[in-house]
């Protein structure tokens, strides 16, 4: 293609710094001209690969739960239980939600862990060229004053993990994505590098071992699986005990 | 330096997913653990504490609204992110212009961008960090300047050019030359990255 832009111009584009007509012009050049098209992408890709050095700063005290506040509905007044959770409420256009994304099933069996099952593991390999057997789990950030701790759970929100004597070292809550009704399982307890089985109970006394998952020192632990039906979650040491359980 | 699987980026997006969803803890905890990231860099872009709380909420929004469009296998949870973060920044300076110099704010995201930070963050996402600073470490530091004002502070080649006290053209150059080099570096994979 004849007269390309000037290359500062694909810069500027690339940094984000060009409008209005310049824009527009240098868009209509892209859509038919692939050397343009590829000096763009190398430099957009560049410009992104670089963002993750940026300096952390912790924001206002505040801010997440205006951020919360903010989601349509606001995260803090969905209903926390039943495998309805998450899906619009009666009467809410379908449109006000965010679109499920695709890849939900993919994430949540990404971090199932060993022995989830046939559905967990093949779209593991298939969508993310495999992962180790016990996945590391997902860890919280930090908290500000006045916010609420994202290492312990929220009020009213899931069942509390409790071990024999009582003590609560995490939640279980319901949650709902393309996969179908999943379980968001939080510990925030327990000595890390300690491995348990999550044991799934269901109401006919049949039982699913869904994951082997060793604890990491960063809190919460936080894991998604499946959830077949679960009345029970249970998480069974090495030496067969269980640890802790929840009843949903 | 460890590779970075795509196994590991999962665990940020199983959190994008339960947002999206409207899971209250997967939210809280995906609000928690990038806020850092997302206002340090509306910071850096707009050098105004109201202003980068406004574009930082608004970048989660986004975010929330656009979990449909993410892909794990192009780019982690973090760099997705921080581009919507980038890109709103820089929509809110340009309809705020002048933005204030902020030459000592600008003098310390050099110091800053230069050294491996100390996160208290998951150790996905001080790879991902380290990473990113060893690449910017093996430019010359010249060129480490101009991306890093131009990238993380919103520059335009112009305030990079006043700032630096160079021609616009040397801006330019040492600003696309250094993305070059480390597009080069990305794609040849040094330093670990993990494409596959």
């Amino acid at each position: 293609m004849a007269d390309h832009p000037h290359p500062d111009l694909v810069l500027d584009l690339s940094l984000g710094h060009l409008a209005g007509p310049q824009r527009d012009a240098l868009a209509d050049h892209l859509s038919g001209c692939l050397a343009c098209r590829a000096e763009l992408d190398e430099l957009s890709a560049a410009v992104e690969s670089t963002l993750a050095a940026v300096p952390r700063t912790e924001p206002p005290p505040g801010f997440a739960a205006s951020v919360l506040d903010r989601l349509d509905p606001p995260v803090h007044a969905i209903a926390p239980r039943g495998p309805e959770q998450g899906r619009p409420e009666q009467g809410r256009p379908e449109r006000q939600r965010p679109r499920v994304p695709a890849w939900v099933g993919m994430a949540a069996a990404a971090v199932l862990g060993l022995g989830v099952g046939t559905v967990g593991t093949l779209a593991l390999g298939e969508g993310l060229g495999g992962a180790p057997g016990t996945e590391v789990p997902a860890a919280g950030g930090g908290q500000r004053p006045g916010e609420p701790d994202p290492t312990q759970p929220l009020p009213a929100t899931g069942a509390t993990l409790t071990t024999e004597d009582g003590t609560a070292v995490g939640t279980v809550s319901r949650s709902y994505g393309e996969a179908g009704p999943m379980l968001v399982v939080e510990i925030t307890g327990g000595e890390p590098g300690r491995t348990y089985l999550c044991r799934l109970r269901m109401a006919d006394g049949a039982a699913e071992d869904v994951g082997r998952w060793n604890l990491s020192p960063e809190r919460p632990n936080s894991w998604v699986v499946v959830d077949p039906g679960a009345e029970v979650v249970e998480l069974v040491s090495d030496s067969g005990n269980v640890w802790s359980s929840a009843i949903l | 330096m460890p590779r970075l699987p795509r196994a590991d980026r999962a665990a940020d997006a199983a959190l994008l997913a339960g947002m999206a969803v409207g899971d209250p803890q997967a939210a809280s905890a995906f609000v928690h653990r990038f806020q850092g990231a997302v206002f340090g860099l509306a910071l850096s872009i707009t050098r105004d504490p109201g202003l980068a709380e406004d574009v930082s909420q608004e970048a989660m929004v986004k975010a929330w609204r656009a979990a449909g469009t993410y892909d794990v296998r192009r780019a982690s949870v973090l760099t997705w992110l921080l581009t919507i973060t980038r890109n709103t920044a820089i929509d809110a300076v340009r309809s705020r212009r002048p933005v204030p110099t902020g030459e000592e704010f600008l003098d310390q995201l050099l110091e800053d961008t230069s050294r491996a930070p100390d996160l208290a963050e998951s150790a996905v996402h001080r790879l991902e960090t380290e990473r990113a600073i060893a690449h910017l470490q093996r430019l010359s530091p010249e060129q480490a300047r101009a991306v890093v004002l131009a990238v993380i502070g919103g520059c335009t080649a112009a305030e990079v050019s006043a700032r630096e006290r160079i021609p616009l053209g040397t801006a330019k150059t040492r600003i696309r030359d250094g993305l070059r080099r480390l597009r080069t570096a990305y794609a040849a994979g040094e330093l670990g990255v993990d494409h596959g």
